[in-house]
């Protein structure tokens, strides 16, 4: 018997790999911004020069992010719209303004950092933008999980662990990132005086990669939930998770096994810290990469895979 | 302000599947070939001989909770006082998150400019014999030969590249007292529309009289669009 | 306005200025950017105000399929922009199809023939590329005016023939006027490619060769055989709306080998086996006799009440002087049952036929209990096949049966119109003419193995698909010179290989037509015909809903391009061309003969031509004067009148005034059919043989007196069942309009509303088990084999049909008619594949008709 229900929608994936980025830089973004913001207010002075890598990633980060964006639209010329209009029931509203207000402020933070003692508008201070960008950045990030997670007719979005995944990833992302660049900033302009021995550098960190491992861990956990969930969920979820599994496949399972190798190589790091030794600078690099690699791949597959194959089955459904 | 709640009773078992409202919609609403703003579901199902053919006819539902409305982050996609769900182009900025959020699958994008047959045909079939869809066009004065203006009253006339659109209820034919062009276009007259805030109205008495169904009731959009009875026995 | 054509795909000027046609905002852009070609739609505003964008409805009539609707067209501006039902129309009160829609896309089709065009590739042959080039009108009726009068002027102008396809009722001043002025017999007309065994077996039973009208609000129940009304069949948007209020009332079932849309609404399915369809009619005739429920009113009974129909046991009527059976409306009953049903038991029939007796005898004994009010639906499916005639009869006679025929409920027939025939042209025929015209046809009706009986005549009718074979055999003369007109052989008949021979031979070949179509590309001119719907004046005249109604079509738009109505003014313009030449009497014909019912005055131009001749055919309809105005229906108030109005309508049909007045030989429906008896006779005796050789020569397996009864034939197949395990049917489509409109571009994204099918392909449908068994998938490209050709097209896994069955649809497969229906319209490229090349031309010859139905190919089915 073949039964297959035939409707044409429009064909193609609405919501390219585009979005896929956006939702990782600014997931990098928001993150990193935390990153710099704990670093400044709790961290010693060495760690400052992490801080504004840190902090200058994040409204680039998020700004490349927003013109991937922008350039996906169809109509750019009315983008001005969503200024003009109040649209309070649209998740997306509310994101370009907590975005827009993030670059911002996150600019702002970046430039005090990196220029101290300039004086001008001085009370924008540091402390003050960084208090008010803290709340906007943790909005930011979990409204790029909320954004999907509110399309309740597409079953993967529609979950707790989108927004869940999307927290933790850009706790992941957003120190992985940071860390990377700012060894990169260090190989090639050399590290800063106040910056000390690179080997101490990185034991001070230790509660970073702590955070590092225990988000990684996290994060596999709500994978593992979000296919239970939907293996286990009504007929056209099913139908979802294994559409997405024939797709994407091979992709997820690199993304696991780097996120998995990611963390057996903060669990060495953090070994060696026990013993007074560091890992390697090439070994932080790659934990950074596979982070990076695994959490991009993680919301590649959440974009487009989540717009596979439209259950039609239930969407034929009369009751 | 209008006390009008606006609706669609589909008779399945008076529907007999053969498109002429989704052809109809197409030439009242210059819609693209590509995008069917009125559309169907067929399944066959079962095993020869017990083979079953069912046919359900789609359209916008007008969800009175539309997730499309929801989202959009302009308010381009609203709703009417009318009850429809209506697009401005104007406010539109082509995210497509209203496409998304749609459970129907009934919203369209222009990713290319629209009509191309007519727009961008300049390689006749035998040159000076035949024509090609622009010099049609051109000799039509209109866009697509068989251009509705009426359309243009109330929406554009033919979407812009880069814009979304949809079914509309013909509100450019309610603005003038006329049914949809699906409901006039029905031969097995399976289309009930009209005033569901009028419990006269023809849509009223036939929800009262059969027990109406939905699309997709879980997601809890609450359609304007119902069907009645069964397309087979 | 309009003087500048953006031609390049990336003319900036035609960007700019349909940009601002979207935006409703052209005089801004236009000034902004400054082009003289930025107003070009500056008449049709985006911002149109209601009042501006009303337009105007006008009437005309859909000529997408034989139920020939009156329609209204929307026209704004001068172009038509929508389509409705014409309201004032009693057949389809105001509703339409999904055809009339699509007619848009016809005629403002690109692909459209826009103006004249000549061959300049003398070779002709599918694949060479013909070197049209555009010409004027007056250069190719040169042309054409030559060519006649080189017949004329040797002394043959037999060797002249015509071939119409679809037709107004002016056709006669083309189709008959024109061969027979010249001096030929060669009228050929498309009727047997069409429904002549449909016709067949109504005139045999009850006297009509014709198509019947069904009483669908009083019915009670619903025997199709074949036939998918709300998708086809002559009355589609009135079997449509009524359909769900009836079968609210009705059970409906479905003799048919696909689950059509008809079926699929059904209480019952029975899908046959191809081409035995005779076995299940025999078979429910059986049971309504030995049962003993046949409608006793209308056919009679036993005199003594005692049912005598015993299975397997003749009526011994030779006891007795007196009759045992009292017979009243009918004639024959016992002699069917004696000759035929006594042994046709439903078990028999379930072997045959692959529908369990079960099915057989509860679809047979619940037709019978609706009584009269019981419908036996005849279409083309049940009779266009190789030994169709007799299950023509066979499904037709079951409304006899039950005496439904002219019966409330039933099936009933055409009420008269007003409308008249063309004037007498015998004055106009000259010597050479008058004897001529009266050789021998082309199509080799009459002959022994083609008895075509239409009218009970020998050679009564068309053959329509013989007229290749004539034309290749040189038989009964050569053909020389050509017109064909909205028609496309080449493509819509089986065994299609054979015209493209016969029109590659074909000295000189003229094809007036909407766009270049298959046979188009072997003539040497090419002439642009007026569209019917929208562009051409003149008349239809059908019935439905128990009305029959006369439709006009009018003209409602200026054509974009330079096209002439085939039918009235290309005929004057040949008159024209004829009279220049010396020989006028065609010309004298149309002005003499046609002049103005209302002014007298004699046409001067083929415009004032159509007119006049229009009003004199339809006067009845219209003009007070005329003896039959308001006879049979509408009064309509003088000429304007019936154009705004578009359709004069009859009164409702009055049931059972033609009981015991049948033009059947003894005035009763037959079961023992009188009338064919005198007619195979009457062939029999031309060719002085017996009627066994006639069936003989006509493929048929019966003998002695069963050729005078409905009675089961066996399906002929082609091709052997080991080497073509798969029995090939094709059906309709419901977006057809005669195979025309698979270049629009809305048939081909709505085509998956015919069950089973999909939008933009042409699939052949097989059925999941014999696709698991070849291993194929959907999507697959297979090539379909017969012992006649092969067609390449994609598979479709579906269980609407019989293991051992493949079915496609007709209307896709053109290798020309455009750029949508073609996949590649230069290298002559088909979309899909068309059925008629796998399609052995096999005959109904006691008809005449082209057996397309009924299995009658088997075919294998490899992967490409």
């Amino acid at each position: 018997m073949d039964t297959s229900p035939f409707y044409e929608i429009q064909p193609g994936i609405i919501w390219d790999a585009r979005v896929a980025w956006d939702l990782s830089l600014g997931g990098l973004g928001v993150g990193a911004f935390l990153l710099a913001f704990l670093l400044w207010c709790l961290a010693d002075r060495r760690y400052r020069p992490l801080a504004q890598t840190a902090a200058v990633i994040a409204p680039v980060a998020v700004a490349i992010g927003l013109t991937l964006l922008f350039s996906k639209l169809g109509y750019k010329f009315h983008v001005y719209q969503m200024g003009l209009n109040f649209a309070p029931t649209s998740i997306m509203w509310w994101g370009a303004l907590l975005q827009g207000a993030f670059v911002g402020l996150s600019a702002i933070f970046a430039f005090r950092l990196l220029f101290p003692n300039f004086s001008l508008l001085d009370w924008l201070s540091a402390r003050l933008v960084g208090w008010v960008a803290v709340p906007l950045a943790v909005l930011t990030g979990l409204y790029h999980g909320v954004l999907l997670a509110v399309i309740s007719s597409h079953p993967l979005w529609a979950t707790g662990q989108m927004v869940i995944a999307s927290v933790l990833l850009f706790m992941i992302t957003g120190s992985a990132g940071a860390l990377l660049v700012h060894m990169i900033r260090i190989a090639l302009l050399g590290a800063r005086s106040e910056e000390g021995s690179l080997k101490d550098y990185w034991a001070g960190l230790r509660p970073l990669v702590l955070v590092m491992l225990v988000s990684t861990a996290l994060l596999l956990v709500t994978l593992l939930a979000w296919w239970i969930d939907l293996r286990f969920g009504p007929t056209r979820d099913q139908e979802v998770i294994t559409a997405v599994l024939a797709t994407y496949g091979s992709l997820i399972t690199l993304a696991i096994t780097a996120l998995i190798g990611a963390l057996a190589l903060c669990v060495a790091a953090l070994l060696a810290g026990l013993r007074g030794r560091s890992l390697p600078a090439f070994a932080t690099a790659i934990l950074c990469v596979l982070m990076l690699g695994g959490g991009f791949a993680i919301r590649y597959v959440a974009v487009l895979g989540g717009q596979l194959n439209l259950p039609i089955s239930t969407l034929a459904t009369l009751s | 302000m209008s006390d009008k709640r606006y609706a669609m009773v589909i008779d399945l078992h008076r529907c007999v599947g053969c498109a002429a409202c989704d052809i109809a919609c197409k030439s009242e609403n210059n819609v693209p070939v590509e995008f069917h703003w009125s559309n169907h579901i067929i399944e066959t199902t079962g095993t020869f001989p017990d083979t079953r053919y069912n046919y359900i006819p789609t359209l916008c539902n007008h969800c009175e909770n539309a997730p499309c409305v929801t989202n959009c982050p302009t308010t381009a996609m609203h709703k009417s006082e009318d009850g429809l769900t209506l697009h401005d182009p104007d406010k539109c900025i082509g995210c497509r998150l209203c496409q998304l959020s749609c459970p129907y699958g009934v919203i369209w994008f222009n990713k290319e400019d629209p009509h191309q047959n007519f727009m961008r045909d300049s390689e006749p079939a035998i040159p000076g014999g035949t024509s090609t869809g622009q010099e049609v066009a051109q000799a039509a004065d209109a866009p697509i030969p068989y251009y509705n203006p009426a359309r243009a009253t109330t929406y554009q006339g033919i979407r812009d590249r880069g814009m979304v659109e949809k079914c509309t209820f013909c509100d450019h034919r309610l603005a003038v007292g006329e049914d949809p062009a699906c409901v006039i276009a029905c031969p097995a007259d399976a289309r009930i529309f009209g005033d569901l805030n009028d419990l006269e109205s023809p849509p009223s008495k036939a929800l009262a009289k059969y027990t109406p169904r939905v699309l997709q009731r879980d997601q809890g959009t609450k359609p304007h669009v119902f069907y009645i009875r069964n397309f087979n026995k | 306005m309009t003087d500048q054509i953006p031609t390049s795909k990336h003319d900036d000027a035609w960007q700019i200025s349909r940009r601002g046609f979207l935006q409703g905002s052209a005089g801004t852009v236009a000034a902004a950017a400054g082009g003289p070609a930025l107003s070009l739609f500056s008449t049709a505003s985006a911002q149109a105000q209601p009042a501006e964008a009303a337009g105007k409805w006008m009437p005309s009539t859909c000529q997408g399929c034989t139920s020939w609707c009156p329609v209204q067209i929307k026209v704004v501006d001068g172009r038509a922009v929508h389509m409705r039902g014409n309201p004032l129309a009693k057949a389809n009160h105001g509703k339409i199809c999904p055809r009339p829609h699509l007619a848009l896309q016809q005629v403002y089709d690109p692909d459209r023939v826009r103006q004249p065009m000549k061959r300049t590739n003398p070779e002709k042959g599918r694949g060479k590329d013909p070197g049209f080039v555009p010409i004027s009108w007056d250069e190719a009726m040169d042309m054409l005016a030559d060519k006649i009068m080189e017949l004329r002027d040797a002394g043959e102008p037999e060797k002249f023939a015509l071939f119409r396809g679809r037709y107004t009722y002016l056709r006669d001043i083309l189709y008959s006027a024109v061969p027979k002025i010249i001096g030929s017999p060669n009228n050929i007309s498309h009727s047997a490619i069409c429904a002549e065994a449909e016709k067949f077996g109504p005139y045999y039973v009850e006297g009509q060769w014709d198509y019947r009208d069904y009483d669908l609000e009083h019915t009670r129940y619903v025997l199709c055989w074949g036939a998918d009304p709300v998708s086809s069949n002559r009355q589609v948007p009135h079997a449509i709306n009524f359909w769900g209020n009836m079968s609210d009332n009705a059970t409906v079932a479905v003799v048919d080998p696909r689950l059509s849309a008809t079926a699929a609404k059904a209480d019952e399915w029975l899908p046959v086996i191809p081409g035995e369809d005779s076995a299940l009619a025999v078979a429910m005739a059986h049971v309504i006799l030995a049962k003993g429920v046949w409608n006793k009113a209308f056919v009679g009974d036993f005199i003594d009440g005692e049912n005598r129909f015993v299975v397997g046991q003749t009526v011994d009527e030779s006891q007795t002087t007196v009759p045992v059976f009292n017979e009243i409306h009918t004639h024959g009953v016992v002699q069917w049952w004696n000759i035929e049903l006594k042994d046709r038991t439903p078990e028999w029939a379930a072997e045959r036929t692959g529908i369990p007796a079960e099915q057989i005898r509860r679809v047979a004994l619940g037709f019978a209990a609706a009584g009269s009010r019981a419908i036996s639906w005849l279409s083309p499916g049940a009779s266009m096949q190789a030994r169709g005639g007799y299950s023509s009869m066979a499904t037709h006679a079951l409304n006899g049966l039950v005496g439904s025929i002219d019966a409330k409920g039933g099936v009933v027939a055409k009420v008269k119109d007003p409308t008249g025939d063309i004037p007498d042209l015998t004055a106009y025929q000259d010597e050479l003419a008058a004897s001529h015209s009266k050789y021998d046809k082309i199509d080799q009706r009459g002959t022994l193995a083609f008895p075509s009986l239409n009218g009970g005549k020998s050679g009564g009718g068309v053959v329509t698909n013989a007229a290749a074979d004539g034309m290749l055999a040189k038989s009964p003369n050569e053909i020389k010179v050509a017109i064909a007109y909205w028609s496309n052989f080449g493509f819509s008949t089986s065994g299609s290989y054979r015209w493209e021979q016969a029109l590659s031979e074909l000295p000189f070949f003229v094809h007036l037509t909407t766009n270049a179509s298959e046979m188009s590309m072997f003539a040497d001119l090419v002439l642009p015909a007026a569209h019917q719907l929208f562009e051409k004046w003149g008349f239809v005249k059908n019935k439905q809903n128990l009305h029959s109604y006369v439709s006009l079509n009018q003209r409602v738009l200026e054509p974009l391009w330079d096209v002439k109505q085939d039918e009235t003014e290309v005929p004057f313009m040949l008159a024209e061309k004829l009279a220049e030449r010396g020989f006028d009497n065609l010309y004298r014909y149309y002005t003499e003969a046609f002049a103005d019912p209302e002014t007298g005055a004699a046409p001067t131009n083929g415009e004032e031509f159509t007119e006049s001749a229009l009003k004199m055919l339809t006067r009845g309809c219209w003009d007070s004067t005329h003896p039959d105005y308001g006879r049979y229906g509408d009064r309509l108030e003088g000429w304007e009148d019936f154009k705004a109005k578009g359709v004069w309508n009859s009164h409702r049909y009055e049931y059972g005034q033609r009981i015991d007045n049948f033009a059947t030989q003894t005035g009763k429906v037959e079961f023992y059919s009188e009338t064919l008896k005198a007619a195979l006779q009457g062939h029999a005796d031309r060719h002085d043989t017996t009627v066994d050789k006639v069936l003989e020569a006509t493929n048929y397996v019966g003998r002695g007196e069963l050729a005078f009864v409905p009675h089961f034939e066996p399906a002929l197949r082609h091709g052997d069942e080991a080497e073509y395990p798969f029995i090939f049917f094709e059906h309709r489509s419901r977006l057809n309009r005669e195979g025309r409109s698979a270049n629009c571009t809305w048939y081909q994204a709505h085509k998956n509303v015919d069950p089973g099918d999909e939008n933009w392909s042409d699939v052949l449908k097989m059925n999941p088990v014999d696709a698991d068994a070849l291993g194929l998938h959907d999507g697959d490209r297979v090539k379909v084999t017969s012992t006649t050709g092969s067609i390449t097209v994609q598979l479709k896994r579906w269980e609407g049909l019989r293991p051992g069955t493949v079915a496609k649809c007709y209307g896709q497969g053109h290798w020309a008619y455009g750029r949508v229906a073609a996949a590649n319209f230069a290298e002559h490229v088909p979309l899909g594949g068309n059925n008629n090349e796998i399609l052995y031309p096999e005959f109904e010859r006691l008809s005449g008709s082209t057996a397309r139905h009924g299995g009658q190919s088997r075919v294998k089915v490899e992967r490409v």
